[in-house]
């Protein structure tokens, strides 16, 4: 049997692992050491695995996963989450949809403290789901809307899928950053195009009574109020932001300081314990770990497909079909999306960026533009069943048992729906993404 | 008929010259040679270069464990367990001609057993010296005197800041990708780093100034085969495997000094009308003077530190003598301060 | 589903594991794991404040920051196992744990076998390497300016992989323990 025949069996036998239900760092690590074995040698095989598991995450780079968790945590139990839904709240509810227009906006501006989807979705499943199932959107939409508006938080920066891809495509990640915010800003007013449309088109779809219910109860914010709640999550970009572009850290260092601004603003407004703190911490370790454990799996099987040669086949592959860029571009999105509907963000990236960064390249293609685009098709599968990331965030955050994983599935689908139309967007203008970030 | 199977490897991507040219000059020109001994010999390459197998953390123990066969080894990364290959790290200012150097440092790692034995030990053959083109500052002001550095955070990846010593300027870890947001966003005002690698990441976009100091060239590792694999070649096949890794390193060499010339008046021509516009001027001679007899004894320090593990001394003393052999000029006598 | 889930912060963690001597230490570890978390984010604070304020960087901290990443992974890698967060598509085998329990229970003592299989040869291919690291005085770091040993890192990854190998271990036993008796009561829950 020839290598390249092996990695394609090697391919099929992870996937198949993986449906099945076995821990997708095994399914990596046994499909690897047996293609590995019957390659070259068991004792081979068993360096292979000792190798990935020793270097491939020892970088400062890596640092970030850990961090950027922590400081979700932190926004999370200060409450800082909450009080940014409530001024966004305060703010568009004189509008239809208003409270999933908040939603949206609360997203947005959370996203430029947090580099890490998972952190909105927790944050904004507890703050905005009973809020908006209280004034009558169906379920399904306030879910929905929690899920889709989260994968801004990887989009606009700071981001941990555009350092990831900063470091394998060697793209300077504060050009990465700034890449995003154009397409991270145009897609969240496409969100609320949508949200804006389901109201006035088909009501129905949003509100649990075919209607907005009457706006009965009295406001009690003013703008006073409204002004010390949006303080600190102000304080905290400008921390975020602010320091990164004006030089004062990095943006590995950013998680850092961002997370030392969040445990400094937890414990100014008291709502820290020890027993909090510790809960916190924990907490941190379990999310972090089964990321960066994936990602020693994932580099261990992208190490094993290079053995087989099939990067290079698939290369030449592409090359001898004479696909030309778009035919090429669009191939590849796809691959990207349907690998999204099973397997986790990072990994994909860690897959499939050495197999078509060569070709991107060859193609002239700006890898910036290309980033972003890869970013962008790679968040979709956050949203996508069997395995989306977002939506299993939101139900374990919500746990309430009559809203089921199908029923977010469903909401997310219509902003699934508008990610996809954002791409084709970005695709066709590549200066939304570049503009900024290669001025 | 016989059949190899090798599998060469790199952490780095074909874009830089030791590695491009293990796959346009080394593969050919192996295969060419086995198939002229006419005894049926022929290899299978399967090439993985660009960290597909490993990363720049790993390169020693990756080819030493076999799982690349042939691979670049990074070996100033490696100074736990290559303590002795660090000798020209710390002579800087010894020669700007990376051909001299790699000549030497191939000659050397023969010559003294104390070397050989390093790359023996961690399971390796070594086959040709790689190394980089001579090392300026590019910063985002001028830089005329040596004084100008003192307070500077410059960027310079770990060893290399050993180099500012001295100068009162502040090493700020980093690499070829980040330089340019680390520079542009103030977190350091500069780098030294070598021209090469500044023309492909822009840099000189945001530190216009080149101030050619001409610190040196730099020795930083090398071609090498796993020792069990070498050991399993024919005799015939192994002769031509080192023959031509000296052959690597000797076209490396000019194609470091070319691509070096080339970037340099590249970086001019690009950078000419920009904002700032880049400004290429060297160091005047009592100041680059000045920096290399300020600098703390480092090649001192090091022969101290490294007295136990094999003749340090001599290997700088030997070092020198042969670049001088071959027309260089160090601007600091390091051999006569041990 | 592991990265996704998320804990009520607010209270303490329901208990997702039973106690047991075992299950100390792995919890003891995970908070070790927790502590070098909090002591990266104050290290790479400290350096940015230490940079910036007096021009004077901490020496060391990407190479600490570095080898931190690895040991933070494998202190928490068998805790995060034992709580049931690592990640895996739930799509096949729950559904069909709840319907057919004796052959669903047996397929995941399967997935725990091959679990201990890959941190078995994790730990396997490290021992060597702590070997190496211990015998010859192995460091990172640049000399003359910052140096730390490498073999604390090496055992941590070798003492990770092999408790999180005990606990896939005893995760497989568990499963097929409760799959005979599923057997003994006809099958259906
Ligand atoms: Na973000
Ligand atoms: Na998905």
């Amino acid at each position: 049997m020839s290598d390249l025949v092996l990695g394609f069996l090697a391919i099929g036998g992870m996937l198949a692992l993986i449906i099945l239900g076995m821990h997708i760092g095994v399914a990596l690590v046994v499909s690897s050491f047996v293609t590995v074995w019957l390659m070259r040698s068991p004792e081979i095989a068993a360096r292979f695995v000792g190798a990935a598991a020793n270097d491939a995450i020892r970088d400062y780079l890596f640092g970030v996963v850990p961090l950027f968790v922590l400081m979700g945590m932190f926004v999370s139990v200060s409450g800082v989450g909450r009080d940014t839904f409530d001024v966004f709240q305060w703010l568009l509810r004189k509008l239809r949809g208003g409270l999933g227009l908040a939603t949206v906006g609360a997203n947005a501006v959370f996203a430029a403290i947090t580099g890490i989807s998972i952190a909105s979705a927790s944050v904004f499943t507890k703050v905005a789901v009973p809020e908006m199932m209280r004034h009558g959107y169906t379920p399904r939409f306030s879910v929905g809307v929690v899920a889709g508006s989260s994968i801004l938080g990887m989009l606009i920066p700071p981001s941990l899928l555009m350092i990831i891809y900063g470091v394998i495509a060697e793209e300077s990640i504060g050009r990465m950053f700034l890449a995003g915010v154009l397409p991270g800003l145009l897609l969240a007013l496409l969100f609320c195009g949508l949200i804006v449309g389901m109201a006035y088109l088909r009501p129905a779809s949003i509100y649990s009574a075919g209607a907005p219910a009457p706006a009965a109860e009295q406001d009690t914010e003013t703008l006073h109020s409204a002004a010390v709640k949006f303080l600190p999550i102000l304080l905290l970009i400008v921390l975020v932001l602010g320091g990164l572009y004006s030089g004062f850290f990095t943006p590995t260092e950013a998680g850092a300081v961002g997370a030392a601004g969040a445990f400094v603003i937890a414990i100014a407004r008291r709502r820290l314990t020890w027993r909090k703190l510790w809960n916190v911490l924990t907490e941190t370790g379990y999310v972090s770990v089964s990321v960066l454990f994936l990602i020693v799996a994932a580099s261990l099987y992208s190490r094993m497909l290079a053995l087989t040669g099939m990067p290079a086949a698939i290369t030449t592959g592409i090359t001898d079909m004479g696909l030309g860029p778009w035919g090429f571009l669009a191939a590849y999105l796809l691959i990207v999306i349907a690998l999204g509907c099973i397997i986790d963000s990072v990994s994909i990236m860690l897959i499939m960026l050495p197999i078509v960064l060569p070709i991107a390249t060859s193609f002239g293609m700006d890898l910036i533009w290309f980033g972003v685009l890869t970013v962008l098709a790679v968040e979709i599968g956050l949203l996508t069943p069997p395995f989306g990331v977002s939506v299993y965030t939101v139900k374990s955050a919500l746990n309430n048992p009559a809203i089921s994983i199908k029923d977010i599935f469903a909401g997310a689908f219509p902003f699934v729906l508008v990610m996809v139309l954002s791409l084709v967007i970005l695709a066709i203008f590549p200066s939304l993404s570049t503009w900024l970030a290669r001025m | 008929a016989q059949t190899f199977k090798l599998t060469i490897a790199s952490s780095h991507p074909t874009s830089l010259p030791w590695v491009g040219l293990m796959s346009t000059l080394f593969v050919p020109e192996v295969n060419k040679r086995v198939e002229a001994l006419g005894k049926g010999y022929k290899i299978e390459w399967k090439e993985a270069y660009g960290g597909q197998l490993y990363k720049m953390n790993a390169t020693l123990t990756s080819v030493g464990q076999g799982i690349a066969d042939i691979g670049w080894v990074f070996a100033n990364l490696e100074a736990a367990k290559m303590p002795l290959t660090q000798y020209a790290t710390v002579t800087p200012f010894a020669t700007g001609d990376v051909r001299t150097l790699l000549q030497v440092a191939n000659e050397l790692n023969e010559k003294i057993p104390a070397l050989k034995a390093e790359w023996d030990r961690n399971n390796l053959v070594f086959l040709g010296a790689s190394g980089v083109d001579t090392y300026h500052l590019f910063t985002k002001s001028p830089i005329s005197t040596y004084a100008d550095l003192n307070g500077k955070k410059i960027s310079a990846p770990g060893a290399l800041g050993l180099w500012l010593k001295g100068s009162g300027a502040v090493p700020v870890d980093g690499s070829l990708t980040s330089y340019y947001t680390d520079i542009q966003t103030g977190v350091s005002e500069g780098t030294i780093s070598i021209a090469t690698g500044i023309l492909p990441s822009k840099v000189y976009e945001v530190a216009p100034y080149v101030t050619t100091v001409d610190i040196g060239a730099l020795y930083n590792g090398g071609m090498a085969i796993n020792k069990d694999t070498f050991n399993g070649l024919p005799p015939e096949v192994q002769k031509i495997i080192k023959d031509v890794g000296l052959e690597y390193s000797r076209v490396l060499g000019d194609t470091l000094m070319q691509r070096y010339e080339a970037a340099l008046k590249a970086i001019g021509e690009q950078g000419a009308k920009q904002a700032v516009p880049v400004k290429i001027a060297p160091m005047a001679p009592g100041e680059r003077e000045k920096w290399a007899k300020t600098m703390p004894n480092i090649a001192g320090d090091w022969v101290k530190a490294n007295a136990s593990r094999g003749p340090a001394a001599q290997i700088v003393k030997t070092y020198l003598e042969e670049l001088r052999k071959r027309g260089a000029k160090p601007l600091r006598d390091w051999d006569k301060e041990l | 589903m592991s990265y996704e889930a998320n804990t009520n912060l607010e209270e303490a963690p329901v208990p997702t594991a039973p106690s047991s001597p075992f299950g100390h230490v792995v919890d003891a570890l995970n908070g070790l794991g927790s502590i070098v978390i909090a002591l990266v984010m104050v290290l790479m604070c400290a350096d940015v404040f230490m940079r910036n304020a007096f021009n004077h960087p901490l020496d060391g901290v990407a190479e600490m920051v570095a080898a931190s990443i690895i040991v933070i992974v494998f202190l928490q890698l068998p805790a995060t196992l034992r709580h049931g967060r690592m990640s895996r598509a739930d799509l096949f085998i729950d559904p069909f744990v709840a319907r057919r329990p004796k052959a669903g229970k047996r397929l995941r003592a399967v997935f725990s076998l091959a679990g201990v299989f890959a941190s078995g040869v994790i730990a396997y291919a490290t021992w060597p390497l702590f070997q190496r690291a211990w015998a010859n005085n192995e460091f990172f770091g640049v000399e003359g300016v910052f140096t730390f040993p490498t073999w604390p890192m090496r055992i941590v990854v070798f003492v990770g992989a092999a408790l999180a190998a005990l606990q896939y271990a005893l995760l497989a036993w568990q499963d097929w323990r409760e799959s005979a008796a599923a057997e003994a009561k006809g099958g259906r829950p």
